[in-house]
C-alpha cells in the first residue's frame, strides 16, 4: 500500500510540475493591485513527505485535526505519513458514555422543558472532537457527518439528543472503515429513520378496499442515498467532471444517472424497517434502578419475541421504545439500535392481498406499475442486469402467530432473509456505482483540503477510493491517506496558488481556539464544560454539529460567493453559511471569549472583562462566576509565550499557531504598529490578548491555506 | 405599467442622515473591493417616482399544496372533492389518509378566472387553518387568514404551476420529445428553478437580482440601503455576479432581529484601528478577498439598518426607529432591553401553541419598507425585494399531526395576515406586492403519514394591486396517474402533477408589475415566449 501511493506520488510530482505550468499560464485574473503580497516567513522548499519547518508542520496539522497546540507543532517530527499511521491505529474516542453520564445528573424538566439537553450534547462534542487523541479519525467522521447529514433541527431528533450522539460514535467507528458498511450502517440507523423518513416505511398497500385508496413507500431516504451519499444526480467520471452523453452533440450533454422509477423502486427496497424489539433495560444512577420497559412484541401471553419471530409483531413494527418513568430523557436502547425488517411491511414482489406481482415484459416501455423485481441502480433490466433480487416471496401470513412452530419459524427466516438480501443487493449496487469514488473523494478533499480541487487531485483520490492497493474499494483510511499525502495538499508552490484552500468552517475557527489556545477545563466536576459550554453556535456561527438545515448541509459543495467566487467560478461552499449576520456576530464572538471567557452565560456582567482599560481588568482569573473561572485563557498560558523584549519570537510562535507560518508582512506591521507600539499603557498580556484576538478575526485566520 | 422616468432624487436628506453615522461610527473606511460607499458614484439612480416592493415568501421543503386549496364542489359520489379525497388515500389519519373533510374546508367564493380548465364559481375551499386567528396574549386582536384576504378580493391563487422550458404533456415527458427541467423532483435543483427563473442551475445570476439589475438604472437606489434584503440567509434568487455587463446588486442578509454591529474593544483606540486596517489590507487569495469583503459589507449595512431602525423623528423608545409600526402584534410587547429584540411571535393551532418566526421576519420586512418610504429618513427607495423563508415543508412523514402541516399553514396564515395589515396601516398595501414559491408540489398518494416530492402545486399573491378573489391557471383534477390531453390534466403513479402553468409565467407577470418591459422579461426569462401567456394578469 504505501509502495504504492509512494509510486504514484513520484509519477504525480512530474505531472505536478507540468500542471503548475497551466496553473501560472491560465491563472484566474486577480486583482492587480492586490496580487503582490509578501508573508513575514516564506519557505518554499518542497517536500511531500516530511515537514521540515514549523510553517510547514502546522499546515499540515491543520488539515488533519481540529488544531494544532504549540506542543504539537514543536513536537511533531514532520513525517507525515508516520503520523497518518499512529492515528489510523489509535483506538477511537466514543462519546456515548460521557453523553449518558452527563444525563444522569440531569432533570427531565431540564431537557424536556428548557431544552438543556443540546447544550450538554454540544459541550461534549466540543469536548470530545477538541480533546480526542484519535483527532484524524474525529476530523474525517466531522467531514463525514456532512454528507451523511442528520440534524436536529428535525423536531423528534431535537427531543432525543442519543440520537446524535449515538450517530456521532457511528460515524467514529466507520471512519477509517469500508464505505459500503458506514452506508448500510447509516441506512439501518433510527436517526437517520427518522431524519429522512424510511422509520416503519412500508410497501404499497390497499387501506381502503372500498374506494381503492393505498398508500405507497415513502421515497425520502431512496432519493437522498442517491443524490447525496452516493451517486449524486448526474454521471461523472473518476475526475469529478460530467459525463458527456452525447459527444457529437455541441456542448456538453449532461446524463442524468437515474429517473424518478427508480426512486419510487428503490423506496419499495426500503420498506419494513423499524425500531428493534428487545427487553427491558435496566440502569442505576445514585443507588436506584431504572428500567424501561421494552415494547410488546409478542401478542400472546409473555411480551418478549423470540428469535426470528421479532420480525413479526405488528405492534413491534409500529410503536416507538419508551422512555424512563420520571426520568424523560432516557430512552430504551432500541431507539438508537440498528433497524430490522418485518416482513409482513416489505415489499418481497407481492401484492398486499399476498399475490406475486407481474413480470416486468420483457421488451418495450415499462409503465409506473409495480413489478416484482426492483429496478434499481446495479439492477437496470434494460441495460442488461441481473434482476432485484429473486422470486417473490409471500410473508402477510405470518405476523403475530403466538407460539410459530419450526417450519413457520423457517418461513419467517426466508421472508427476514429476504429483505436482508435484498437491502444488501441495493446497497451493493449503490455502492459500486461508478460515480461514487469521484463524488465523495471530491467532498472529502473539500473538507479537509481545498475547495476547487484540482481534476488530478480527484482522479488520484478516486482511484484509491476504487483500490486501496489490496484490490478493496471504498477504504477510508486508505483514502483519507492518500487525500493528505498528495502533492496538490503538501506543495508549497499549490499552496500559493489563487484558487488553492478552502474558507474555515466556523466550528472549526473554534475548536482551532481550544486547542491552539490549551484551553481546557480544569475542574474536578465532570459535569461543568466550562469552556465548551457554547450554547449559541447556531445564532453566531451559524454552525453546530449535527444541526444543518437540511440533509443538504450547511452547506452546497458547488456553492459559488457572490463577488469574486463567482465571477471566478470558485466554488466557496463555506461561505454559504457566513451570511452579513454571522460574519458579524461571530467576529464579536470572538471578542467576547478572549475577554469575557468561553462558556455560558457570557454576558454576565459579575464576570471580569480582560480588555478594559489598563489597570481595570485584573484578568479576572481569581473570579468565580458559576464555577467557570476556567473559561478564560490562562495567564500562565500567555506568560508562557515570549514576551515584547523578544518580539519577533512571539509573532513567530502565533504565526506557526494561527496562520501556518504564512502570515503577512501586512499584518506583521499591522500588530507592530497599534499593538506592540501602540498600547504603552497596556499590561503584557492584554497586548497578548488582543494580538490573539485580531489574528484569529483576521481574514488570512478565515482561510485554510 | 409604470413609466419609466428619470429623474434627479434629492440626495440631500440621505446624506445629512448619514453624516452623523460617518462622524460617529468611523467606520467607512476606503476598503478594496467594495464599492457601495461611494459617493462620487450617487447619481440619477433608480429612475422610478412611485415605490414597488415584491416580497417572496418562500415555503421551503415543497408544500403539499394541493391540500392549500382544495375542491369543494359537492360531497357526492363522482364529485371532484370525492376525486380529491380517494386520491389523498382518504380522511386525515385514517390509516394514512391525508384529505381533509368536506365540512372542514373552509368555503370561497370563487370566480372563474381561468383561461381554460375547469374552475367554476363554489367549486373550491381553502385549508381550515387558513381562517382568522386570535394573537396569543392578545385578547381580542383579530389577524385575518387568508381566507378572509382571497374573500376581500386581495388574495389570488395560481394553481398547477411549477418548472417548465416549455409546455410537455405526459406522452411528450414519457417520449423525451420536448425539453424538461433537470430533476423536478430534486430540491436543489427545483429551488434553483424557483430562484433562477427555467434556465435553472445554468444561470448563475437570481431572477430578482436581474430584475433590479434590468428595471433600476444602475442596479441601485442608492449606495446605503440594499434594493434587495433576506431575511432568510443567502439566496440566489437576488444574487449577481459582480463586474458583469449587468448592474451590481446589492443585497443583505438580515435577522429577523435585525443587524448586529461590530463591538469595539473598551481598551483604547488602537486595536480598534488595527481591526479597521487588517480588513482594509491586500490579499492574494480571492477566498481571503471574497471574506474581508462580505465582511466589510456586512458591517457597513448593519451600521446602517442599525441607525435607521432605531433612530427617527418622533420615537418614543428605543428600537422604535423609523420603522414603527402600530399594527398589533408588535405594539403590546416593547423591545426588550436585554436582548435587543421584539417578543417573539406566536400561533395557536387546535390549542397548541408555537413560535411564528415567519411572523417576525415580516414584521421586519414591514418595518423597513416603512423605514424606506419615509422621505425623513432618507432612503427613497423606489423598487425593493424582501425575501422571507419558513422551513419545514417536506412532510414525509407525520404530515398531518398538528405541529408538522397544519402549524406551517397557520404559520404562514397568521403571518401574511398580519403583513397586510401593517401595509394598509403605512399606506403601502397598493405597493407592496406579496408572493409565495415552493420547490414543488407534493404526490397526491400518501406513504403511510405524509407525502413525497411531485412537481405542480398551487402558490398565492397577495396585495392591493393584486385581482384577488380568483384562481388562476388550472387546477388538476386530482387523478393518480392521469393521461388526459383534452383536458390537459397529466399526472405520474403517485399523483405528481405535471405543470400547466410556468413558474416564468408567474415570475414575469410579478416583474412586469414591478416595471420590466418586454425586452426585459425576455432578457430575464429566455423561455418565456414558449408560453402563449406572459402575464397571467392577476396584477393590475
Amino acid at each position: 500500500m504505501l509502495r504504492r501511493i509512494m509510486n504514484q506520488f513520484r509519477t504525480r510530482t512530474g505531472m505536478a510540475l507540468i500542471c503548475l505550468a497551466n496553473l501560472i499560464f491560465f491563472s484566474f485574473p486577480v486583482n492587480s493591485q492586490e496580487i503582490e503580497i509578501d508573508y513575514i516567513h516564506y519557505d518554499d522548499f518542497e517536500s511531500f513527505m516530511q515537514g521540515r519547518t514549523q510553517a510547514e508542520k502546522s499546515r499540515f496539522l491543520v488539515q488533519a485535526t481540529f488544531g494544532p497546540s504549540l506542543q504539537e507543532i514543536f513536537g511533531f517530527d514532520g513525517d507525515y505519513e508516520g503520523w497518518i499511521d499512529d492515528q489510523l491505529a489509535l483506538p477511537p474516542t466514543y462519546l456515548y458514555d460521557d453523553y449518558f453520564n452527563a444525563k444522569l445528573d440531569q432533570t427531565s424538566e431540564d431537557v424536556i422543558l428548557a431544552r438543556r439537553i443540546n447544550p450538554v450534547k454540544v459541550a461534549i462534542w466540543n469536548r470530545t472532537v477538541s480533546t480526542a487523541p484519535d483527532q484524524l479519525r474525529q476530523r474525517m467522521a466531522f467531514a463525514l457527518s456532512q454528507i451523511l447529514v442528520i440534524s436536529d433541527k428535525n423536531l423528534m431528533l431535537e427531543t432525543n439528543a442519543d440520537h446524535s450522539a449515538i450517530y456521532h460514535d457511528l460515524l467514529v467507528e466507520h471512519a477509517f472503515g469500508n464505505y459500503r458498511d458506514l452506508l448500510e450502517a447509516v441506512t439501518r440507523n433510527p436517526a437517520m429513520g427518522i431524519y429522512l423518513s424510511h422509520l416503519k416505511n412500508r410497501k404499497k398497500e390497499l387501506i381502503n378496499p372500498d374506494s381503492g385508496t393505498y398508500i405507497s413507500p415513502d421515497e425520502n431516504y431512496a432519493r437522498e442515498i442517491m443524490q447525496l451519499f452516493s451517486i449524486g444526480i448526474f454521471e461523472r467520471n473518476d475526475d469529478y467532471s460530467l459525463v458527456d452523453g452525447d459527444p457529437d452533440m455541441p456542448g456538453l450533454q449532461a446524463v442524468e444517472a437515474y429517473d424518478e422509477n427508480m426512486i419510487t423502486n428503490l423506496a419499495r427496497v426500503f420498506s419494513g424497517l423499524s425500531y428493534q424489539c428487545t427487553d427491558d433495560f435496566t440502569f442505576e444512577y445514585q443507588g436506584e434502578t431504572y428500567t424501561i420497559r421494552g415494547q410488546d412484541c409478542r401478542p400472546g401471553p409473555g411480551r418478549v419475541c423470540e428469535g426470528v419471530a421479532c420480525h413479526f409483531s405488528t405492534n413491534g413494527f409500529f410503536s416507538t421504545p419508551r422512555k424512563a418513568p420520571n426520568r424523560l430523557h432516557f430512552f430504551h436502547p432500541d431507539s438508537y439500535s440498528p433497524m430490522i425488517c418485518y416482513p409482513r411491511f416489505h415489499d418481497t414482489g407481492r401484492d398486499d392481498a399476498d399475490e406475486p406481482l407481474p413480470s416486468r415484459p420483457a421488451q418495450g416501455p415499462y409503465t409506473d406499475e409495480p413489478y416484482r423485481d426492483k429496478r434499481v441502480i446495479g439492477h437496470i433490466p434494460e441495460q442488461g442486469q441481473a434482476p432485484l433480487p429473486m422470486k417473490p416471496i409471500g410473508c402477510n401470513s405470518l405476523n403475530d402467530i403466538p407460539n410459530p412452530n419450526p417450519e413457520q419459524r423457517a418461513a419467517m427466516q426466508a421472508c427476514v432473509d429476504y429483505c436482508d438480501d435484498e437491502i444488501d443487493m441495493a446497497l451493493d449496487g449503490l455502492f459500486n456505482h461508478p460515480n461514487v469514488p469521484s463524488f465523495i473523494s471530491n467532498q472529502l478533499i473539500q473538507r479537509f483540503i481545498t475547495s476547487n480541487p484540482s481534476p488530478e487531485y480527484i482522479y488520484d483520490i478516486s482511484q484509491v477510493f476504487k483500490d486501496n492497493g489490496y484490490g478493496v474499494r471504498g477504504d477510508l483510511g486508505a483514502v483519507i491517506k492518500a487525500i493528505l499525502l498528495h502533492p496538490d495538499a503538501r506543495s508549497n508552490l499549490f499552496r500559493s496558488d489563487a484558487s488553492f484552500g478552502k474558507v474555515k468552517e466556523p466550528l472549526l475557527k473554534l475548536t482551532h481556539s481550544y486547542r491552539a489556545l490549551d484551553i481546557q477545563s480544569a475542574s474536578d466536576d465532570p459535569h461543568d464544560f466550562g469552556v465548551f459550554d457554547v450554547s449559541t453556535l447556531d445564532e453566531e456561527f451559524g454552525q453546530r454539529a449535527y444541526a444543518a438545515d437540511s440533509v443538504f448541509n450547511f452547506y452546497s459543495p458547488d456553492y459559488q460567493h457572490p463577488g469574486e467566487p463567482q465571477n471566478m467560478g470558485l466554488n466557496s461552499p463555506e461561505l454559504q453559511i457566513y451570511t452579513d449576520l454571522t460574519l458579524v456576530s461571530s467576529q464579536n464572538a470572538w471578542l467576547s471569549f478572549l475577554c469575557n471567557g468561553w462558556g455560558f452565560p457570557r454576558a454576565n456582567n459579575n464576570r471580569s472583562d480582560n480588555c478594559r482599560s489598563n489597570g481595570q481588568g485584573e484578568f479576572g482569573f481569581t473570579l468565580p462566576v458559576n464555577g467557570r473561572e476556567n473559561s478564560y485563557i490562562a495567564p500562565s498560558w500567555l506568560d508562557a509565550l515570549p514576551g515584547f523584549s523578544n518580539y519577533e519570537a512571539l509573532v513567530d510562535q502565533l504565526n506557526w499557531l494561527f496562520l501556518s507560518g504564512r502570515m503577512s508582512t501586512g499584518l506583521d506591521d499591522i500588530l507592530r504598529t497599534h499593538i506592540r507600539d501602540g498600547m504603552p499603557d497596556s499590561s503584557e498580556r492584554q497586548k497578548k490578548l488582543v494580538m490573539i484576538n485580531l489574528i484569529i478575526n483576521s481574514p488570512e485566520f478565515a482561510v485554510q491555506r | 405599467m409604470t413609466d419609466r422616468k428619470h429623474f434627479d432624487k434629492n440626495r440631500r436628506s440621505l446624506l445629512k442622515s448619514f453624516g452623523g453615522l460617518m462622524a460617529a461610527g468611523g467606520l467607512f473606511q476606503v476598503v478594496p473591493g467594495i464599492q457601495v460607499f461611494n459617493v462620487a458614484h450617487a447619481s440619477t439612480a433608480g429612475g422610478f417616482n412611485d415605490y414597488k416592493a415584491l416580497v417572496r415568501l418562500e415555503m421551503n421543503g415543497g408544500c403539499d399544496s394541493f391540500n392549500i386549496l382544495i375542491p369543494r364542489d359537492s360531497d357526492t359520489a363522482g364529485s371532484w372533492y370525492r376525486r380529491y379525497l380517494s386520491s389523498r388515500g382518504g380522511l386525515i389519519n385514517q390509516g394514512g389518509g391525508i384529505g381533509y373533510a368536506f365540512d372542514d374546508i373552509l368555503p370561497i367564493v370563487s370566480e372563474d378566472a381561468a383561461s381554460s380548465g375547469n374552475i367554476t364559481a363554489g367549486d373550491f375551499g381553502l385549508n381550515p387553518e387558513f381562517s382568522d386567528r386570535a394573537i396569543p396574549g392578545q385578547p381580542g386582536v383579530i389577524t385575518p387568514g387568508l381566507h378572509t384576504l382571497y374573500n376581500d378580493g386581495s388574495l389570488a391563487f395560481v394553481s398547477n404551476v411549477g418548472s417548465l422550458i416549455e409546455p410537455v404533456s405526459k406522452f411528450e415527458y414519457n417520449n423525451k420529445t420536448r425539453a424538461v427541467p433537470r430533476a423536478v423532483n430534486s430540491h436543489k435543483d427545483q429551488v434553483e428553478y424557483w430562484n433562477l427563473g427555467s434556465s435553472g442551475p445554468s444561470s448563475s445570476r437570481g431572477w430578482g437580482a436581474n430584475l433590479i439589475g434590468r428595471i433600476l438604472t444602475d442596479g441601485l437606489d442608492n449606495e446605503l440601503f440594499p434594493a434587495c434584503i433576506s431575511l432568510a440567509g443567502q439566496t440566489k434568487f437576488i444574487e449577481s455576479k459582480i463586474n458583469t455587463t449587468l448592474n451590481n446588486v446589492p443585497l443583505y442578509t438580515l435577522s429577523p432581529d435585525g443587524a448586529q454591529t461590530v463591538r469595539r474593544y473598551n481598551l483604547n483606540d488602537s486595536p480598534s484601528a488595527a481591526f479597521n486596517a487588517m480588513y482594509a489590507q491586500a490579499q492574494e487569495s480571492p477566498l481571503v478577498r471574497s471574506f474581508r469583503n462580505s465582511f466589510n459589507k456586512a458591517s457597513l449595512f448593519a451600521e446602517t439598518f442599525n441607525t435607521l431602525l432605531t433612530q427617527g423623528e418622533g420615537s418614543t423608545a428605543p428600537g422604535d426607529g423609523w420603522g414603527r409600526i402600530n399594527t398589533p402584534y408588535q405594539t403590546s410587547g416593547n423591545l426588550d432591553p436585554v436582548n435587543n429584540q421584539y417578543p417573539r411571535a406566536e400561533v395557536t393551532v387546535n390549542g397548541e401553541t408555537y413560535q411564528n418566526h415567519l411572523l417576525n421576519q415580516l414584521s421586519t420586512v414591514a418595518r423597513l419598507i416603512k423605514t424606506s418610504r419615509e422621505s425623513a429618513a432618507g432612503v427613497n427607495a423606489t423598487r425593493q425585494i424582501y425575501v422571507v423563508k419558513l422551513r419545514g415543508f417536506d412532510t414525509h412523514a407525520n404530515q398531518m399531526d398538528n405541529d408538522a402541516l397544519p402549524r406551517l399553514l397557520a404559520m404562514v396564515s397568521q403571518a401574511v395576515g398580519y403583513f397586510s395589515e401593517a401595509m394598509a396601516e403605512i399606506n403601502a398595501e397598493n405597493d407592496v406586492t406579496l408572493f409565495s414559491s415552493s420547490e414543488f408540489g407534493r404526490t397526491l398518494n400518501p406513504n403511510g403519514s405524509g407525502t413525497d416530492h411531485g412537481w405542480g402545486g398551487v402558490q398565492f399573491i397577495q396585495g392591493g394591486a393584486v385581482n384577488g378573489g380568483k384562481i388562476y391557471g388550472q387546477h388538476p383534477l386530482m387523478n393518480i396517474n392521469a393521461d388526459d390531453d383534452s383536458s390537459m390534466d397529466w399526472s405520474f403513479s403517485r399523483g405528481q402533477y405535471i405543470p400547466t402553468t410556468a413558474t416564468d409565467q408567474m415570475m414575469a407577470t410579478l416583474s412586469r408589475w414591478m416595471g420590466a418591459n418586454n425586452d426585459d422579461l425576455n432578457f430575464i426569462f429566455p423561455y418565456l415566449s414558449n408560453f402563449s401567456e406572459s402575464d397571467l394578469g392577476f396584477l393590475s
